[in-house]
């Protein structure tokens, strides 16, 4: 698969475009493994790096002036160089020296940003009612249509779907606020 | 409520970019001054890309599990290749370094008939002389042993002369019946203890020419007594042919103990010939003898021998008796798991008029099996 069909395909949150990227994970695995990691790490990292992948392709400034696989590797570098920055570890730099330069100090503040705001929001979806969580998933998700969703929930009405899903939007975005002033 | 609401259903008319041009105008100009607005359009913006990446981490998440699981399987599959070319290595091994024993070993076999660093003993049995009596045939059936003439240095240790197909005395032929077996230092480890082994086998086992010779006795004494009066014909020429009594006497020099007598076995029936074995035959290499007979027509020159085997591993010895006594035998070769043909068992011998016995004697452990073809033209 090409890079500009990856890209594509990920922009469409299509479940195919994983097998593809997944290509990149053993030199990740390698890296990592080499620079005091395990698996388990390798994994979250490389994960990572693959939302960080998606949440970019869905921007419409964003640009790719490399191939995909040598942006997933590159972001994973950073990303363990950072972990092992919060864990002490002693390592050699010369491996990440390269990073310094690709990676500006204002993609890690907006993905450091980011990370906060999606810890708040789990949470706060969380804590939101199940039958909230189903008309959020398949509407925002699956992308089924409100008709579909207010047969599938069992609503008397289209319109009656729409005000569950907006009451339910309401609701987490007051959960969220609370968090926010606690935070 | 119905006033946030309606907010809600702006903003996503507006993040999903639903609004008309003019519509979406102003509703960025609102958001250039409300900020209130701007952080519930940012707010439900976080939602919906949360709501996003979170569904993408899952499927991330199931992808990972069936990717390890695939990589565990991938890495079985190569480990049981691996392991499978590895046994298939092996055993392609075991041929090919079996093939190479094999071809040693015939080499050597080769040079060991070609060139025979041991020259053979012959003994000479001189035949009875005349007028001797039969009461004392140990005497007079002595033999006289004459190296060969031209006979070079021997390397031999040790020289076992055995001669133990002399059974009858009355008749010159079984004289020069001579079997002469070497253990010696220019044979391989392998052929010395194979040719000990076969000396013991001799020694121990009940020769088949004894019996015939007790039966010729058997014979003998019954025309006595049919024509009492007949007298044997003298020839100036001929000794005359010395009578046999009750008891055969065998000379038997391979005991080593030279001039011994020693009493024939009892008489045995005569019984007809068994039936000659339909060739070629097939069998598994089963521990134990196996015999086939071959008859052979006076018509017929020469006697030829096919010895084949399949996935042999062990040993095992033939034999082959021929009609007028004489025992041929081959060794038998050892060979971890072989297949094939080994030369020095396709003997061809010179007919003899018959019935000839073949024992394939077969050691223990011994798998496989064999195809043996035998023919007389």
């Amino acid at each position: 698969m090409k890079d500009k069909e990856i890209l594509e395909l990920l922009r469409k949150n299509d479940k195919q475009v994983i097998a593809a990227l997944y290509k990149s994970y053993p030199p990740v695995e390698r890296f990592v493994r080499r620079y005091g990691g395990n698996a388990e790490d390798a994994r979250d990292v490389f994960q990572d790096s693959l939302i960080v992948l998606f949440q970019n392709v869905r921007k419409s400034d964003f640009e790719l002036t490399c191939s995909v696989g040598y942006y997933i590797q590159q972001v994973c570098k950073y990303m363990w160089k950072d972990k092992l920055k919060v864990k002490n570890r002693t390592i050699s730099m010369t491996d990440f020296q390269q990073l310094e330069s690709e990676i500006s100090d204002n993609q890690i503040q907006e993905k450091e940003i980011k990370e906060n705001r999606f810890y708040v929001l789990e949470k706060a979806i969380r804590r939101l009612g199940g039958k909230c969580q189903e008309v959020l998933n398949f509407y925002y998700i699956q992308k089924l249509s409100m008709k579909a969703i207010a047969e599938k929930l069992g609503y008397g009405s289209v319109a009656t779907a729409k005000t569950r899903k907006y009451k339910c939007l309401a609701q987490l975005r007051k959960i969220i606020q609370q968090q926010n002033q606690l935070i | 409520m119905r006033k946030e609401l309606e907010q809600i259903a702006e903003i996503e008319k507006y993040l999903e970019g639903n609004m008309s041009h003019s519509e979406k105008k102003a509703f960025e100009k609102r958001l250039e001054t409300d900020p209130e607005l701007k952080n519930a359009v940012t707010d439900q913006q976080s939602i919906l890309e949360y709501l996003e990446v979170a569904h993408f981490k899952t499927q991330l998440q199931d992808y990972h599990q069936t990717y390890v699981n695939n990589l565990w399987w991938k890495k079985l599959w190569s480990g049981l290749l691996g392991g499978g070319l590895v046994v298939v290595l092996f055993i392609a091994g075991i041929f090919y370094f079996n093939n190479n024993y094999m071809e040693n070993k015939i080499s050597e076999n080769r040079i060991e008939t070609e060139q025979p660093a041991v020259q053979p003993m012959v003994i000479d049995s001189v035949p009875p002389a005349a007028g001797v009596e039969n009461s004392e045939p140990a005497e007079t059936t002595k033999p006289k042993i004459n190296p060969t003439p031209a006979q070079p240095e021997r390397n031999s240790e040790k020289e076992v002369i055995l001669n133990s197909n002399i059974k009858n005395e009355d008749s010159p032929e079984d004289f020069k019946e001579k079997r002469t077996i070497y253990i010696g230092k220019n044979q391989s480890d392998t052929t010395e203890s194979r040719n000990k082994g076969l000396l013991k086998r001799i020694k121990e086992k009940p020769d088949k020419s004894d019996i015939r010779a007790s039966r010729k006795a058997k014979k003998a004494e019954k025309k006595d007594w049919d024509k009492p009066a007949a007298q044997p014909k003298q020839n100036p020429s001929k000794p005359p042919k010395p009578e046999l009594k009750d008891k055969t006497i065998i000379k038997e020099a391979a005991s080593g103990v030279a001039g011994k007598t020693i009493q024939a076995p009892p008489a045995v029936e005569e019984r007809p010939l068994p039936p000659a074995t339909t060739f070629p035959v097939s069998a598994r290499f089963k521990e134990g003898e196996k015999t086939y007979y071959l008859n052979v027509n006076k018509t017929h020159k020469k006697v030829y021998m096919d010895f084949a085997f399949k996935l042999s591993h062990g040993t095992y010895n033939i034999y082959i008796t021929k009609p007028d006594g004489k025992e041929e035998y081959i060794l038998g070769e050892w060979c971890g798991i072989c297949t094939g043909v080994n030369p020095k068992h396709n003997p061809t011998f010179e007919a003899i008029p018959g019935q000839w016995v073949i024992t394939v004697d077969v050691k223990k452990r011994h798998i496989g099996q064999y195809t043996l073809d035998a023919r007389s033209e």
